[in-house]
Order: C-alpha cells, then structure tokens, then sequence
C-alpha cells in the first residue's frame, strides 16, 4: 500500500495530528528513490525503538528501513534476540516466530508470495541476531542458502547473546571473555561470510552499519539480487555497548576502528559473475534513463 | 549455615556439590543465571569437570546423554522453548535409561511470547519418561536437586527438578546448603552399569521390532512407577543427614482433617501457607503440595484426599481443547470411581507470569461454597481486557479482504 492512497481531506488538515502530517509530508512508502539521506525526515517505517539508548542495532535498523527497495511489498521475519523488541514498532509487515527458524519461515513465506502473486514484487528479508543465524538456526540458514531460496539474510553481529546478558556466540571473537565463557571463548570466530558464499549465496558483504551509504548500497543490492538470482547474506556489526562496556555515544567509534585495515569488520563483499552482471545490466539501463530524462528536459 | 542465595545460586552450588563430570548447557531466561553460576564454579576451579557450551537445548541435551553414556555424572539446565526444543532428546534418554540430572526454570511456552513463569513447558513433556519433581521453595530446590541425582541414578532414569522461574531462580531466600561431607555420603560416585565400554561391546538405541516394543515400554512405565519408592527413600534418608524433607510424593499441610482442599504444585504453595496462616476459615482447610508428577502418586492421592468434600485444584498449564488443566485431568482421573471422592474443581491460574496473590486462597475457598463453580475455569481471567484487540481472528489484512471480492 502506498501513502498516496490516504488522501487527506484538506478541511481536516488543521486538526491532524503533527505525527501523521510528518507522515504524508515526508513519507518515502511508495516511492523509488528512498535511500539513507531519508533517515532524518521520514519517520513512517521505524520511529522509536525499545533498545538500549545509542545500541548500534538500532541504528543499522533506520539505514536497512530507509534502504529497502520496496518496503511496501516486503516481509521481514525476525528471530528472538533485541531485534525482536523493534519489529514492534515497525511498520513493514513483519513475523517473529521462535529463536533459529527464521530462514524455514523465510523459506515458506517466500515460496507462497512467489505462487499467489507470480506477477508481482515480493521482497523477503531476514533480520536476525548471530546467535540465532549462526548457532541455533544454522542448520536452517545453510539449508535455505544450499535451496537457493531466492530472499535476503540479514545478521546483526554483536558477537554474543545480548537478550539473554551476554553469553559467548559462535561469532564471538576468540579469547573473548563472556558469561558462560569466563575464561575467554575458545574457538575461531565463525567465518560465516565463507561459507555463505560456498553455500551458494550470490551476494555476501560483511561491514558495519557506520556508513549510511554504503549500508544503502549493500541492503538494495542484496534484495536486488535475491529478487531475480538467488539468496544474498550481509552480516553487520552492531556492537552491544552495554555488554562490551562502552558508553551511549561510543558505539560509532567502536564500528569505525573494527572496520580499519586488518580488523574483522573491515568490509569486504563477495559477488557472484551472474550477480554482477545483473547489477551492471540495472546500473547501465539507470543511467541511460538520467540521461534520456535530462534530453528530454 | 543459613546463607540469602538467590535460588538460582543456590541451584548452581547444590549441583555443583553433586560433582557432576559434564555440564553443557544453552542460556534461556530465567534459567541463565544457574549454569553461569556453574561455569563460573568450573573456571574458578572449585568444580572440576567439563562444561560444554553449545548451540541449542537440542545439543546439550544430546551431549549430557553422551556424558551420562560413558559413565559420567552430567548435568544441564533450561526453560520453556528450550525443554521443547529438546523433546525429541528427552523421549530418547528415558527410553535408554539413561540417568542425568535437569533444572527446568518453570516458563510460559510461545506464542503468545513470555518470558514468565507457568507450568507449561515441563508438562508439555510429562510424557517423555522423566521423573519430574516440582519444589516449592529454594530450599526445596536445593534439596530437591541433590536427591535428584540419587533418584536418577538408582532407577536409571532422568530427572527433572522444575523450580518457577523468577519466583524462585531470581528470588533470594535464606538456605542452608548441606556440608560437602553430607552430600559426599549421601550421593556415591556415578557407577553405571551399562556404560559404553570397548572390552564389552554393546549396541544402544537399535531398532525395535513390534515383536519386542511393546515389553520394552512396559519395563519402562514399570521402572517410573517403581521408582516411587526410591523418591520416598531419598526424601527419608536425606531427612536423616538434614533433618529436612522434601515432601516425597505429596504431603499436606494445614488441617488434616479440613473439608476443602486446595492442591498445587511448586512455589505458589508458600503463597497459600502464608494466606493460610491469617485465614478466617482456616481449620476448614487442608492444602496438598504435590511434588512428583511423574510418576503420578494416584494411591498417595487417594488418600489425602480422604475427607475432602471439595478439592480444588490449582492448574498453571493448559491442555487446549481437553476442557481443563492438565493437573486438573490427572488429579480427576486418579479419583474417578473411588467411593465418597470430593467435587473436583479445576481452576488455572498464574499463566504466563501473572502475579499469585496472597488473596488467591480465598477466591479459590470461595469457590467451593457455590453449587453452580463449573468443573473448570480461569481463576484469575480480566475479562474487561478480553479486547478486539487481542483476538488475532478477527483481524483480516484489507488487501486479503479485496481479493475476496474476486471470488463467486
Ligand atoms: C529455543 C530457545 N533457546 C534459547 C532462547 C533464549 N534466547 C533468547 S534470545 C537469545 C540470544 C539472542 O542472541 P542473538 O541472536 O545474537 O541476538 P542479540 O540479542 O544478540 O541481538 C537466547 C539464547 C530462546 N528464546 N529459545
Ligand atoms: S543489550 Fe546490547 S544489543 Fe541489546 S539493546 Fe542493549 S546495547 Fe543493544
Ligand atoms: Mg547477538
């Protein structure tokens, strides 16, 4: 549904609450053009959220909201985990069923929407924490990839358990010290985006959520390409301030050094032959059509 | 020496003087704090033995049953969609008769989400083949887990100590934890008799033919009821070390010879002993805790309630379309057919974390004193928040609505 479908009886303007009028101003629900530079006047997708003031989760959330190609034909299915107190409060139709099942639901709903509207855009996207794409659900993220279900993975990496306070995730980072890890975690963080791309992901791409832009470019790119090839996986980190110690406005810093040369964060992206040429084919035809636009202005 | 432990402590430094060889273990709420409780007891090198992190519920469960099956002590802890995700495990440690030890923190099973307490998911599992002991206070919890083990290991079969969730794991209460010398005595170290062993081969958990199915699961339904006995032994010989009972099967309290009876399981029983206290009628009334659900003490029962002219029971799971409770069911199957048997009333209450209060017995003794109390029902239902709102049916997505239209 697009916002222009609401019209608004002028007469009644002036008795519209200030919330909904923001709305119809600035509301990007329909429009082609939506990207990051939305964030600050459009609050329709996502507008408050329940997590720990300056938790980078939320962040990353307003860049993805702003990013989706098509929100009003999308579905995102979450997973248990602090992702899940913001599907709540936001406006994309949206599932959370139980903690790891997200790309089985994912899987079914994909599927269905694909069968009942064989003609129409229908955008899946999982948004899921680590543990529950990583450990718990595993088994289902991998077995949607090795399918080729045609929908986006989305992980939010803070390298632990932070619903549950903080205990050791197979993303963690070795020697990490966590609850229920006092002794610092014993094994490799789980090189997930590899495998990703050896399950069959066409698209992978691994940073933070510290660059708007780059995020916008990523998120549209991955939908673009599990729209028309196959399934597309980003992981972005999102560090818990609260469980790695730091401060309300640190979580900024705290991305922008993981993501330096040699850090584990450093973006990085993978992409298949048939993928890019799918995106160099749209890239091409877009510019052909700014330039046909400005001829003919 | 009395300590103020927060039951989830308590739990952790109880089995941690079972010396379990394996812990493995996955957070869930409100089941989290005991298991990193243990880990830290094993990092800190008061328990020696092995902790496994894991994946899922499904995998500790798998890897405790490994443990136990090479002759290990072992040990893990969980909650609500935890214990369900581990159903399949749990059939099969039963079924091979394998001992190990479980603390369920009592919580709601989703949807609709909660992390709070009720009785559903470990009643979800009653079926599995687990003896299932319920405690009523973190001293209980304490106690209870360490006869657990004893119980486990004696019968061959796995035990779950079910203690509410926040009511009990987040609650601090005086405890005594029992001298290591005592718990040493009482509890020998783990001796399994069918342990994998390469000098004498054994093939476990073979296919079955429907020649021999049927015997096997009589021995097991056998063993669990057997294993009544073996609950009361330990309940008796830890009084002996302690001076303190668990409760055995079920026990009473109140006026053994009151008319109404008011029977539950787990924590909310300190509730209605402290409501008891200062109740008007309170000679009227005989409450019965019920400690072992599984196995199910029908002859116990059967007795306690002698006199009754009404048993109320306390439900605080559902069997959704059953037309009661699931304590309810069982407590009316027990006494069905047995001459003079009081009127049952089913009554659940505390779903999903709603507060038990202290005025909860008398609304329950209230309804005893009306003829037309169905057989059944919430006790404790707001209906004025039975809203459009929360009816997930009545909602139809518009666009749904207009492709209706499309239909003849
Ligand atoms: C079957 C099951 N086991 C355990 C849990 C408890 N649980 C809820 S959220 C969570 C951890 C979530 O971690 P992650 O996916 O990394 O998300 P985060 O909270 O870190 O964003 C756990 C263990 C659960 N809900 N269900
Ligand atoms: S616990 Fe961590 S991940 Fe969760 S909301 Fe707080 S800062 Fe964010
Ligand atoms: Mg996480």
């Amino acid at each position: 549904m697009s916002k222009e479908k609401i019209v608004i009886n002028p007469e009644f303007w002036d008795i519209i609450p200030q919330d909904y009028r923001d709305l119809v101003d600035h509301a990007t629900y329909g429009k082609t053009d939506r990207g990051w530079k939305d964030v600050g006047s459009s609050t329709e997708l996502i507008a408050e959220h329940s997590l720990c003031a300056g938790c980078p989760e939320s962040i990353a959330f307003r860049h993805i909201m702003a990013s989706i190609p098509a929100p009003e034909d999308t579905v995102m299915v979450g997973s248990t985990g602090c992702t899940s107190l913001v599907f709540p409060m936001v406006a994309v139709q949206n599932i959370h069923s139980l903690f790891g099942n997200q790309n089985a639901i994912a899987t079914g709903l994909k599927r269905a929407l694909a069968y009942r509207f064989p003609n129409q855009t229908k955008d899946v996207i999982v948004l899921a924490g680590d543990g529950a794409t990583v450990d718990i659900g595993l088994d289902m993220t991998l077995q949607s990839w090795f399918r080729q279900e045609k929908f986006t993975t989305i992980c939010f990496d803070n390298e632990l358990y932070a619903n549950t306070g903080g205990q050791e995730s197979g993303l963690m980072q070795k020697g990490f010290v966590a609850k229920m890890a006092p002794q610092g975690k014993k094994f490799e963080k789980v090189r997930l985006p590899e495998i990703a791309r050896e399950s069959g992901c066409a698209y992978v791409a691994v940073l933070t959520t510290s660059k708007p832009s780059l995020v916008e470019r990523v998120v549209k790119q991955a939908v673009l390409i599990a729209r028309e090839i196959g399934p597309t996986y980003l992981q972005i980190y999102t560090p818990c301030i609260l469980e790695i110690g730091k401060q309300s406005m640190e979580g900024l810093q705290e991305m922008r050094d993981s993501e330096s040369a040699g850090e584990r964060f450093k973006f990085r992206e993978f992409i298949t032959p048939e993928a890019q040429a799918f995106i160099d084919d749209m890239n091409a035809k877009k510019k052909a059509d700014k330039l046909a636009a400005s001829a003919n202005n | 020496m009395l300590e103020a432990l927060e039951g989830s402590q308590a739990i952790a430094r109880a089995v941690a003087m079972c010396r379990p060889q394996v812990v493995a273990a996955y957070p869930i709420t409100p089941q989290t704090h005991i298991v990193e409780g243990l880990s830290g007891l094993i990092s800190s090198g008061t328990l020696s033995a092995q902790y496994i992190s894991v994946e899922s519920e499904f995998s500790a469960a798998s890897v405790v049953m490994g443990a136990s099956a090479a002759g290990s002590r072992s040990y893990t802890a969980s909650a609500a969609q935890g214990i369900l995700l581990m159903t399949e495990v749990l059939y099969n440690t039963a079924g091979l008769r394998i001992p190990t030890v479980m603390t369920v923190a009592n919580r709601a099973v989703s949807a609709p989400l909660s992390i709070w307490n009720d009785h559903q998911d470990s009643m979800s599992v009653r079926d599995s083949g687990w003896i299932q002991l319920y405690c009523a206070s973190n001293q209980e919890a304490v106690d209870t887990t360490i006869q657990a083990f004893f119980i486990s290991e004696k019968t061959e079969i796995p035990v779950m100590v079910c203690v509410d969730g926040y009511t009990l794991t987040h609650t601090l209460e005086p405890v005594d934890l029992p001298a290591q010398e005592d718990v040493d005595a009482f509890l020998p170290p783990f001796r399994f008799r069918r342990t994998l062993d390469p000098g004498a081969p054994l093939t476990v958990g073979t296919l079955v033919s429907p020649d021999f199915f049927t015997e096997a699961r009589y021995i097991n339904h056998q063993a669990i009821e057997n294993a009544k006995e073996i609950i009361r032994e330990a309940d008796d010989l830890f009084f002996g070390l302690t001076g303190r009972r668990s409760g055995a099967l079920i026990s009473q309290s109140g006026n053994p010879s009151g008319k109404t009876g008011v029977l539950v399981m787990g924590s909310v029983f300190g509730t209605l002993s402290d409501a008891l206290a200062s109740h008007d009628e309170k000679d009227q009334i005989r409450l019965l805790k019920l400690r072992s659900f599984r196995p199910f003490p029908n002859e116990e029962l059967r007795e306690a309630v002698r006199g009754l002219e009404t048993l109320i029971v306390l439900d605080r799971s559902l069997s959704p379309g059953s037309g009661g409770g699931i304590l309810g069911m069982e407590v009316r199957s027990a006494l069905f057919g047995q001459k003079s048997a009081p009127r049952i009333i089913n009554a659940v209450a505390g779903l999903g974390g709603r507060d038990l209060p202290l005025s909860l017995l008398g609304s329950l003794v209230n309804l005893s004193k009306s003829p037309d109390t169905p057989e059944f029902l919430f006790a404790d239902i707001k209906r004025s928040r039975i809203s459009e709102e929360i009816f997930p049916v009545k909602k139809t997505n518009h666009a749904e609505k207009s492709s209706w239209k499309n239909f003849p």
